[in-house]
């Protein structure tokens, strides 16, 4: 193995563990399935950063790190199976990239995902050239989602998202309710550890139970990341990245996030559609803060309007103006 | 006694003073008694089916879902999760309530944060989705021990046993995915992926198909047990209706289905595998049972606090009964 890698283990020390890669998942035996090759293994690589993780990048590596066991014992009920590599450059050559070439060629990977928001653009990049899926759960930037990566996904939503959700909300009715006048795109949340409804609380609680701390919006993307690759190589029946790829893009792909809404991949830039939250403080230091989705899926819903529902996420992203021209495959 | 028995036996007694508390007298014949179960209140409302007239609210020390007569209709089993996670705590379990008597008869263990289960037709067993656990546990009645403890998806909620017994299907919501358990081995056989998000799953009377909900789909998949294929997909309420709650009328050619966020029963034709019509009922209904004799159609409305009874003939609403807060699951007895 190249001398330009070294692993992390967490929990443990890094600087003990120069050069080696660790795979946190194995093949089990596992029940048969018919709708599933037996041969179908999903490598995912993870490419982290060579400085010291930020609170941020430690709740995304915790969020990897659930998903990929569930993602495992989801992929034995039909004998296929999940392992997780991560790597990292050494800081004497550009990082991303050398780490991304490790884990394509040493550990054969069909997913990348880059931890730090600094990699995602060269992580993209590597994975467009060499066919690999790439999932994004770090970045906002709108000049990702402009660079038109067939192969690339955005789980993280962009800062226009982020931006739209607090505009929304504050010309909204709701913020009345709400007892607050205005949000700032700074108190827009991805996830939040208070959320309850449509199964939020027990992600919640699965987190907190193996990751010893309260699931944030950095960890659900790590941990969407991982469902989402996961279910694409199961539903597809292959982890080979042009079958994910087509399953990714399809019409009537969904996924659930435990927002209580189908996710899905809008066809123009490969953005994630999903609500996000406005997180209005209470009086009470010790009070959980109100949780306010935008947009209001719900009443939508009640209309029974199906194409709403995507429609009104897809206003999230009004004025990114991100349209790509994919290339056919 | 080990820590186990006494966290169980003190269960039983705090079951037996709530129970004590309400009026006796309730004897449970095929179709003639209704049980709610109230997911904040803690309580079990028990209705008469004919009168509709609340007989008794039984008290219950923990949070209750998973609610099921015995096959002989003789007691009420009713699933416990306390507030602990990811550990078989002292309120995680499944009880029997004797309603003759109006008290308490056992505790059973059932492992960590039971939510729905099933009783298999000879009354031996109970099968629980062990939701925070991610696997199934099989508790054999008469010794009150697990016998197995069943890997299956992540979540896991809806469990249904086939009418001959021999087979289990366990929904999992995160892992889109149903297990086929096999009673007479306990062992899992197989596993095939649903739509997205499942919560419930019912058999028809004959036992051919199984039907399942998908909360996020907003679908019923129609199974083919022998197969243990998807026949078909059915998009409910223009997928929005985040269905849970499906039964199967005793004749076998209707499906119905609680949509908890379109605040309506789906109806189902079991001949075309075809949605043939709705019924607007109170807020967010989940549970939903109906009667043996396929007349009758209940739903457990969450967020209005109120029991539904629905006139099958005319596919009409014909009276709300009042229940605890947040009523979830509905049982009729058989």
């Amino acid at each position: 193995m190249s001398s330009e890698f070294r692993s992390h283990v967490y929990g443990t020390r890094r600087n003990a563990l120069i050069f080696g890669l660790w795979c946190v998942l194995f093949c089990h035996a596992a029940n048969g399935s018919a709708q599933t090759p037996a041969a179908t293994i999903l490598r995912i690589g993870i490419v982290t950063p060579v400085t010291p993780l930020t609170p941020a990048q430690r709740s995304t590596i915790a969020g990897i790190r659930l998903g990929a066991a569930e993602a495992e014992q989801t992929a034995r009920l039909f004998g296929a199976d999940v392992k997780l590599f991560e790597a990292s450059g050494d800081g004497r050559n550009r990082g991303a990239i050398p780490a991304a070439a490790f884990l394509s060629s040493g550990r054969k990977v069909q997913v990348l995902i880059a931890v730090a928001g600094a990699d995602v653009d060269s992580v993209a990049r590597f994975a467009e050239d060499h066919h690999l899926i790439a999932v994004d759960i770090a970045t906002r930037s709108l000049a990702a989602r402009r660079a038109c990566r067939r192969y690339s996904f955005h789980v993280e939503a962009s800062e226009v998202m982020y931006l739209n959700a607090a505009r929304q909300f504050a010309t909204g009715a709701r913020v009345r309710r709400a007892g607050t006048s205005a949000a700032a795109s700074d108190s827009v949340a991805l996830w939040d550890s208070h959320l309850q409804r449509y199964g939020a609380s027990q992600l919640n609680d699965r987190y907190a139970a193996a990751a010893k701390r309260e699931m944030d919006g950095a960890a659900w993307a790590g941990w969407t990341a991982i469902k989402i690759a996961s279910e694409a190589a199961l539903r597809a029946g292959s982890a080979e990245p042009a079958r994910m790829l087509a399953y990714l893009e399809a019409p009537t792909t969904q996924f659930d996030g435990h927002k209580g809404w189908p996710l899905s991949f809008r066809p123009s830039d490969h953005q994630l559609r999903q609500p996000l939250y406005i997180v209005v403080p209470t009086r009470s230091a010790a009070s959980a803060p109100r949780l306010i989705d935008v947009p209001d899926l719900r009443s939508i819903s009640t209309a029974g309007a199906d194409a709403a529902t995507v429609d009104a996420l897809d206003r999230l992203s009004a004025g990114s103006a991100v349209h790509c021209a994919w290339r056919a495959r | 006694m080990s820590g186990g028995a006494k966290r169980f036996a003190g269960l039983v007694t705090a079951l037996a003073i709530g129970a004590c508390v309400a009026p006796a007298g309730v004897d449970a014949q095929a179709g003639s008694l209704i049980a709610v179960s109230n997911e904040v209140s803690h309580t079990i409302t028990v209705i008469d089916a004919r009168t509709l007239k609340v007989l008794r609210t039984i008290a219950v020390p923990q949070r209750p879902r998973g609610i099921e007569f015995s096959p002989d209709g003789k007691s009420l089993f009713v699933a416990l999760s306390d507030t602990l996670k990811h550990v078989h705590g002292s309120g995680d379990a499944i009880v029997s309530i004797d309603l003759a008597r109006g008290k308490v008869a056992s505790a059973f263990p059932a492992g960590t944060d039971p939510e729905r289960f099933v009783i298999t037709p000879d009354g031996k067993r109970l099968y629980a989705a062990n939701e925070d656990g991610s696997w199934t546990s099989a508790t054999d009645i008469a010794t009150r021990k697990v016998i197995a403890t069943l890997v299956v998806g992540i979540e896991p909620e809806g469990v249904a046993v086939s009418p001959d017994g021999r087979w289990v299907y366990v929904t999992a919501e995160t892992s889109n995915s149903v297990s086929v358990i096999d009673t007479k081995a306990n062992k899992v056989v197989a596993n095939f992926l649903v739509d997205v998000r499942p919560r419930s799953v019912a058999f028809s009377p004959d036992g051919a198909r199984a039907y399942v909900t998908a909360g996020i789909g907003g679908t019923l998949t129609v199974i083919d047990t022998r197969t243990r294929s998807v026949i078909t997909t059915l998009p409910l309420e223009r997928r929005q209706g985040k269905p849970v709650g499906v039964v199967v009328s005793p004749d076998g050619k209707w499906i119905y289905v609680a949509n908890g966020n379109a605040n309506a029963v789906s109806i189902v034709d079991a001949s075309r595998n075809a949605v043939v019509g709705r019924i607007s009922v109170g807020r967010r209904p989940w549970g939903i049972a109906i009667s043996p004799d396929g007349r009758t159609l209940y739903t457990a409305d969450g967020l209005s606090n109120q029991l539904s009874v629905i006139d099958l003939p005319t596919r009409r609403v014909r009276a709300t009964v009042k229940t605890g807060k947040q009523p979830w699951g509905v049982a009729v007895s058989q």
